[in-house]
This record gives C-alpha cells, sequence and structure tokens, in this order.
C-alpha cells in the first residue's frame, strides 16, 4: 500500500481520484458532443457501434481471460467452457435468464465437482 | 416482434424492475470486488464511494486503484484510465443513437446527466431492448434502470469496502463471474449482425494481444474487430444488392 501524500496541497489519493474522474468524463462529453453530429442511419454510426461492441466485448474477454483478484484463483479453462456452454445456450435458444443459469451453473459445478 | 405500448411512467418502472434482477446484482458484486481493491489500495470510504459515482466504469476504477498501490505516478494512472475508459465515448454516441436522443431536443446539461450513466450494463441492456421497446420509448426505460444500476454499484462499493470478509470466498468467486458472462450473454444477442461479428472479432483478438500490446489491445482489438466487422457486413450487403438487381 502507498501512502497518502500531498500533492500541490491536496491528498495525492483524491488527486488519483479527480484525474480518474477527468480521464472518463471527457469520453463522455465528447460523445455526447459528437452524438448530435453524427448521421444515424450513416456507414460511420454502423462503424462506431461495431467499434463500442468489439472494444466492449474485448475489455469483458479480458476481465475473463486475465482476471484480478478472486477470480484469478480459478482456472482458465472452467472459466472458458462456462462461458462457451452459456454463450451456446443463448446463440440457439435466445432465451437469456436459462443461458445465465446454463453458464454459471456448469462453473460453479466445475469449481466444486471436478 | 411488436414494440411494448406502455406509458412512459410505466417504462421508468419496468427500467427499475428489470434491473433490480441480475444486471444490478451482477453490477453490485463487480463492485464489491472493487471495494475490497481500494480498501487494500489504501483509499477511504469516501475517495472509494466517490470514484464508483464519478468514474461509474468498472475497468478504469480498477486501473486506477491498483497502479496507485502499485506507487504509479499520478501521469500513468491518468493515461491507464484513460485508455480503459476510451470506449466510454463509441459507448455514448452509440446510446444516444440507440435513444433517439438528438430527437428529445434535451439540453446540454440533461444529455450529459443522462450519459454519465451509460457504462457497460446500461449500454448492453439498451441493445438488447432496441427489439421490444420502440427507439422514442427507450429514453424512460433507460432513465429507470440507469438510475437503479448505479444506486446498485455505489451499494456494491461500500459493502465490498466493509464487508469482503463476511462473504464466503466460494460464493464470490461465482457472483464475480457472473458480470463478464451476463454482458457478454446480452452482446452477442445483438440485433444488428455487424455487431455480433464485431463481438467475435474484438472478443477473440483481445485476450490473444493483450501479453503483446497490455491494455492497447483493447484498442486495437475495438478497432480491428468494430472495422473488419462493418466492412464485411458492408461489402456482403451490396453485393447481395447487386446480385439482386
Amino acid at each position: 500500500m502507498k501512502p497518502d501524500t500531498a500533492l500541490f496541497g491536496i491528498s495525492e489519493m483524491w488527486a488519483a481520484v479527480i484525474l480518474a474522474f477527468v480521464a472518463t468524463f471527457m469520453w463522455r462529453f465528447l460523445g455526447v458532443m459528437l452524438a448530435n453530429r453524427i448521421k444515424t442511419d450513416s456507414f460511420l454510426m454502423i462503424w462506431i457501434n461495431a467499434l463500442a461492441y468489439a472494444m466492449v466485448a474485448g475489455v469483458l474477454m479480458l476481465i475473463l481471460v486475465y482476471p484480478s483478484g478472486i477470480l484469478a484463483t480459478t482456472p482458465l479453462d472452467y472459466r472458458l467452457g462456462a462461458l462457451g456452454l452459456g454463450l451456446l445456450c443463448m446463440v440457439t435458444l435466445k432465451i437469456l435468464w436459462l443461458s445465465i443459469l446454463v453458464g454459471m451453473g456448469s462453473f460453479a459445478l466445475a469449481m466444486y465437482l471436478l | 416482434m411488436p414494440y411494448l405500448t406502455l406509458s412512459p411512467a410505466q417504462l421508468v418502472r419496468r427500467g427499475i424492475i428489470e434491473a433490480i434482477n441480475v444486471p444490478g446484482f451482477a453490477l453490485c458484486s463487480t463492485l464489491i470486488g472493487f471495494g475490497a481493491i481500494a480498501r487494500e489500495a489504501g483509499f477511504d470510504i469516501w475517495m472509494t464511494t466517490t470514484t464508483t459515482l464519478l468514474v461509474f466504469g468498472m475497468p478504469g476504477q480498477v486501473a486506477m486503484a491498483s497502479l496507485y498501490a502499485s506507487g504509479a505516478s499520478l501521469l500513468l494512472i491518468f493515461i491507464a484510465v484513460c485508455l480503459a475508459n476510451l470506449r466510454m465515448m463509441l459507448m455514448v454516441i452509440s446510446g444516444s443513437d440507440l435513444l433517439n436522443l438528438p430527437q428529445h431536443k434535451l439540453p446540454l446539461w440533461k444529455r450529459v446527466l443522462l450519459m454519465q450513466g451509460m457504462a457497460i450494463t446500461g449500454w448492453a441492456q439498451l441493445g438488447f431492448k432496441q427489439e421490444t421497446i420502440a427507439p422514442n420509448d427507450l429514453l424512460h426505460y433507460y432513465k429507470g434502470f440507469a438510475a437503479t444500476i448505479y444506486v446498485f454499484a455505489i451499494s456494491g462499493t461500500i459493502i465490498g469496502f466493509h464487508l469482503d470478509n463476511l462473504i464466503p470466498e466460494h460464493v464470490l468467486r461465482i457472483v464475480i463471474f457472473v458480470t463478464p458472462l451476463y454482458l457478454l450473454l446480452l452482446i452477442i444477442n445483438a440485433k444488428q449482425t455487424t455487431n455480433k461479428l464485431a463481438v467475435v472479432i474484438g472478443g477473440t483478438l483481445c485476450p490473444l494481444l493483450y501479453p503483446l500490446a497490455g491494455d492497447w489491445a483493447i484498442l486495437y482489438a475495438g478497432f480491428v474487430g468494430g472495422t473488419l466487422s462493418a466492412f464485411i457486413i458492408r461489402f456482403a450487403s451490396l453485393r447481395a444488392d447487386k446480385e439482386r438487381s
């Protein structure tokens, strides 16, 4: 744990919190400003949507493949196997609650039975 | 599938009710993890809660707390959070489009306030609900949904900060696994084929690039996945149109 120190009269920890806010808010604000300028049915909007989906999928897969904290204590093949079963269920049956149950249930079973 | 015909108040209520379900509890559990990480990093409860309130984007929050704990400079923390949360801009543009926000003629401060709640959970839910709720009605649903998951996120942060040790580890593992699982299930069910393909390419590429590119992998995978899928589907539909004519 790094001790908190004063930086220009304010706590360095608070400075980190504020910087994290600025680093996030500026993207949201830029998004709000740009949203009105892009035509809904344009190829640019299709591309931006696709970028957002690809990026979010990337972030979520990173959380599953390279987790931090307690999830890191579980085997990778259990996580990916359970995700695969959940996705298979979603793609074939298109029932969200059942797919969550299949994914979560298979992960729990793998953790405690295998 | 026909759109639901509900009043604005009923849509808000529906948003609230549907948030008090898997999305709310999944997000709450994820933020329990953040609360615990922030406490370990030395942040107090006010700093931790303020981070969730203002940032409201888990990967950026975790990057901030863990980098601070590792002794990283403020500049490095700023750059890492910028990289982790760049997707917010794309999600806000995409979310505004889903909500038909320009048509609602809202003042800037209201749009900014509404988009503060636009994180992965709310955005993925909008993509999922666009099949059943008309674009002009989606804003009412979003207000109820986003406000509720915000409350869940703050509650999770506080619980994680104070009570992390009270939740058995074997339960916590499963609960934390549900968040990425749930969100991936939502986005793989995207209405447009372009977005489905983007999820597959981006989701596959990112973990493969991560050992080489670190946090930049998110940007690379997002750019390659999004661009490839947009052009592939565009090319396929142009070709289909040509063959038809």
